[in-house]
């Protein structure tokens, strides 16, 4: 078992709404968020408490991808006659998460950045504490927490914002290489001091992460044990 | 409600593990040792199936209880979750990692009820899509990128912050030699592998 992979932790977690009238309030949270979601909305209606949360969990710049699945009670596939019925009281609802960092970091970001959000979508749901005050918000979702069996990531040393940075970088290097190709050395010199810093907040350090996963894995950055 | 955020498809697959209550653990526990075999990185069988950004198992072994005044509820089975990111569409990524971890797949679903095998990509296809369940939101932070861009610009990010490291004390003749030298080697080296950066 292991949550981790490199920089990521897969998060997981299965909380209860109760069915019909508080799955519908969980879908109708969904729907609203969805309509704060576009680019031009967030935009112009910043002021909104939800679509400010929008762009602040865009710019927390810690998720890879994030997902949430209501699963109605009904919904567990019974595939054969020899599988027993399942009679449950409860909808869920799946929340699965590739962000960095650790976990504590993570809920504790999620509580003091989008707590609006995240009662948004939570409050729905069985014994949800709200995402304020912290202590048993955590409690809540250690609870509801499933720990991963297997964890793969296609890029495990990089973090979102490395990857953000990186995809920022590579066309602006592009770009100025292929202009430098006409350049004699006295231009290039000149354009290239003025291009390092416009591409510097870009220069991210990927590599094995600051938290042991493996025992070759660097206890600190750049340290081998 | 949707799989999609962009060009990324998140797929989410709950199948039932054989046995219910009775003998449902040890199928489990099967599951779990095959799953903790599987090498990681870019020996994954993941990294073969190079368009997946990430991917998870995780056996559910029951509903996580709370407190009263909550209603105790229990599964009659134990399930097995997948979770999957990558670049759309469904069909493809299926018959991709149908074909390329085979074994792996038998391993594991076998221990789950009425898995059809993997020979038939067809059926195994209708298998998953029988037992998928629908994103109700997808969030990604970087929803444009493939896999294979996602490396390519990782790969350009660490070339040019090792030349610049070193650039800052070069005088300039030595600085456009280094510079066009780091742009030829970023033209002619082979793309990383999934899971190796």
């Amino acid at each position: 078992m292991s949550n981790l992979n490199g920089k990521a932790y897969g998060f997981c977690a299965f909380t209860a709404t109760r069915p019909p009238w508080r799955t519908l309030g969980t879908r109708f949270a969904f729907v609203l968020i969805g309509l704060a979601s576009p680019r031009i909305v967030r935009r112009l209606l910043s002021w909104v408490s939800l679509v400010a949360d929008q762009t602040r969990l865009v710019d927390l710049s810690f998720i890879h991808f994030a997902r949430w699945v209501i699963i109605p009670r009904k919904n567990f596939r019974r595939l054969d006659s020899s599988q027993p019925k399942e009679s449950l009281s409860y909808d869920y609802m799946l929340f699965s998460s590739n962000f960095n960092g650790d976990w504590a970091q993570y809920i504790d970001a999620f509580s003091a950045v989008v707590p609006g959000g995240m009662d948004l979508i939570w409050r729905w749901a069985e014994r949800y504490p709200m995402a304020k005050p912290i202590t048993p918000f955590l409690a809540y979702i250690r609870r509801c927490q499933l720990d991963t069996d297997y964890y793969y990531g296609a890029y495990p040393n990089a973090s979102t914002t490395d990857i953000r940075s990186a995809l920022a970088l590579q066309p602006a290097l592009m770009t100025f290489a292929q202009a430098a190709k006409s350049m004699d050395l006295d231009a290039f010199d000149r354009a290239y001091q003025r291009f390092v810093p416009t591409v510097q907040q870009y220069l991210a350090t990927t590599g094995p992460a600051p938290w042991a996963v493996d025992p070759l894995e660097p206890i600190l950055p750049g340290q081998r044990t | 409600m949707s799989n999609w955020f962009e060009q990324v498809y998140g797929l989410t697959v709950i199948t039932p593990i054989l046995g219910g209550r009775v003998t449902g653990a040890q199928h489990a526990a099967a599951i779990r040792a095959v799953l903790a075999s599987q090498p990681n990185g870019a020996r994954s069988p993941f990294a073969r199936v190079p368009m997946t950004h990430f991917a998870r198992w995780v056996v559910i072994d029951d509903i996580p209880t709370l407190d009263a005044p909550a209603r105790e509820d229990h599964l009659a089975s134990n399930y097995l979750l997948f979770a999957a990111e990558f670049d759309g569409p469904l069909d493809p990524y299926l018959d991709f990692l149908a074909t390329a971890a085979p074994d792996m797949l038998t391993d594991i679903y076998s221990h789950c009820v009425a898995f059809p095998g993997v020979t038939d990509l067809r059926e195994f296809g209708r298998y998953i899509k029988r037992c998928q369940v629908e994103t109700t939101l997808l969030f990604g932070g970087y929803p444009n990128a493939t896999v294979a861009q996602v490396l390519a610009a990782l790969q350009a990010q660490r070339a040019f912050q090792t030349f610049a490291a070193s650039a800052a004390t070069q005088v300039p003749a030595a600085r456009r030699e280094a510079f066009d030298a780091m742009m030829r080697r970023l033209a002619e080296q082979a793309p990383t592998s999934p899971g190796g950066f």
